[in-house]
């Protein structure tokens, strides 16, 4: 079998299969295949991508996780490292873990900012799938997400401990298609469920 | 036994379980009935190629129907068994033209495993490292160009 390897170009692969292939990204992948040229910018903003992405938040913003690509022989140095794939980091953000061989597991979390809601307004529009892992998003913030996600489907809120009863009476509101919402290890009492329930009798299964 | 030929007309015999996990044959199987003996022809796919789809289909051929599509179920490139990876241990030409057979003859599983295995080699890469990889021109012009780069200005910590 010769290798082809030397022509190869990916234009090639037809738009569907570039969309099944980017279905398995998360955003922070996603937003970097987006960069790469016209046909994986239009493909990267397919609904259907979109509608399936599991789309993690915490109290800064939307949380990109990028995992196991860089080495640091200094894990606990304050100075700023440089990620390899891709991003700078300006400073080390808490949520780091440090995995064994010095693999530095980061997630780091990014700022909300215009550029999001306005670039990708119609592509947030369409996510269905919110989880919030690290569990330190608020009222605030929570209600701050849902109104820029109206399809969601399914949200996880599991451990999210900063939030309140208050944010329940916003959820039927805002997203009216919820199908799940896993509260469980919150401080959600008996009256945030009967409101739940009682109030959007066609969500939770 | 059903025949296909391939592009450059080298002919297969393969089973009909094995042939069947393609929907586009298992639909010409339909449509000329049993008694036909004359081979498929499948101008899109190279002898060398098919030979490789062949083999996937001959290790998955007791698999279990794949189970309906689950739109809660998240999808993820992680899940990879250990055979398939073995099987996509391939230069990078083979693989995008079995990814392109597995899209032609429509073999879902095939197609699902190329397709994860992409993703895992652009996972950790940047822009520059991606469009390598992939032998990608850059076909930006400068206005969009600028106006990609505002638009990820968001990526940066502040």
């Amino acid at each position: 079998m010769t290798s082809l390897a030397e022509h190869t170009e990916t234009q090639i692969l037809p738009n569907e299969v570039l969309q099944s292939i980017f279905e398995k990204l998360d955003i922070s992948q996603l937003l970097i295949v987006g960069q790469v040229n016209t046909q994986w910018r239009e493909n990267s903003r397919s609904s259907s991508i979109w509608r399936n992405m599991n789309l993690s938040i915490s109290e800064k913003g939307i949380l990109c996780s990028m995992s196991g690509h860089y080495r640091s022989t200094l894990p606990n140095s304050t100075q700023p490292i440089t990620l390899k794939p891709t991003i700078r980091f300006a400073q080390l953000h808490k949520g780091y873990i440090l995995e064994s061989s010095n693999i530095v597991h980061m997630t780091r979390s990014i700022a909300v900012t215009k550029h999001l809601t306005t670039s990708l307004k119609d592509q947030l529009n369409l996510v269905q799938h919110l989880n919030a892992p690290l569990h330190d998003i608020s009222d605030h913030h929570l209600i701050k997400f849902l109104t820029h996600m109206p399809s969601l489907r399914h949200i996880s809120l599991e451990r999210c401990r900063s939030l309140t009863v208050n944010v329940i009476p916003f959820l039927p509101t805002l997203v009216r298609g919820l199908v799940s919402i896993d509260l469980s290890n919150t401080y959600m009492d008996d009256s945030a469920l009967r409101f739940l329930v009682r109030n959007s009798p066609f969500w939770l299964n | 036994m059903v025949k296909i030929t391939s592009s450059d007309n080298q002919e297969f015999t393969i089973s009909k379980e094995i042939a069947n996990q393609s929907v586009l044959i298992k639909n010409m199987l339909e449509d000329v009935g049993e008694s036909d003996d004359q081979p498929i022809p499948l101008p899109n796919v190279s002898g060398a190629i098919l030979q490789k789809v062949i083999e996937y289909a001959t290790m998955h051929k007791d698999d279990p129907p794949p189970a309906p599509e689950d739109e809660t179920k998240l999808k993820t490139s992680e899940d990879i068994e250990e055979r398939d990876k073995e099987f996509m241990q391939l230069d990078q030409g083979t693989m995008f033209e079995i990814i392109l057979a597995a899209n032609y003859l429509d073999m879902k599983n095939l197609l699902d495993l190329g397709c994860k295995t992409v993703a895992n080699m652009i996972k950790g890469k940047s822009v520059e490292e991606v469009r390598k990889l992939f032998n990608i021109v850059n076909d930006f012009t400068p206005e969009e160009e600028e106006q990609i780069r505002k638009e990820n200005e968001w990526c940066e910590d502040r």
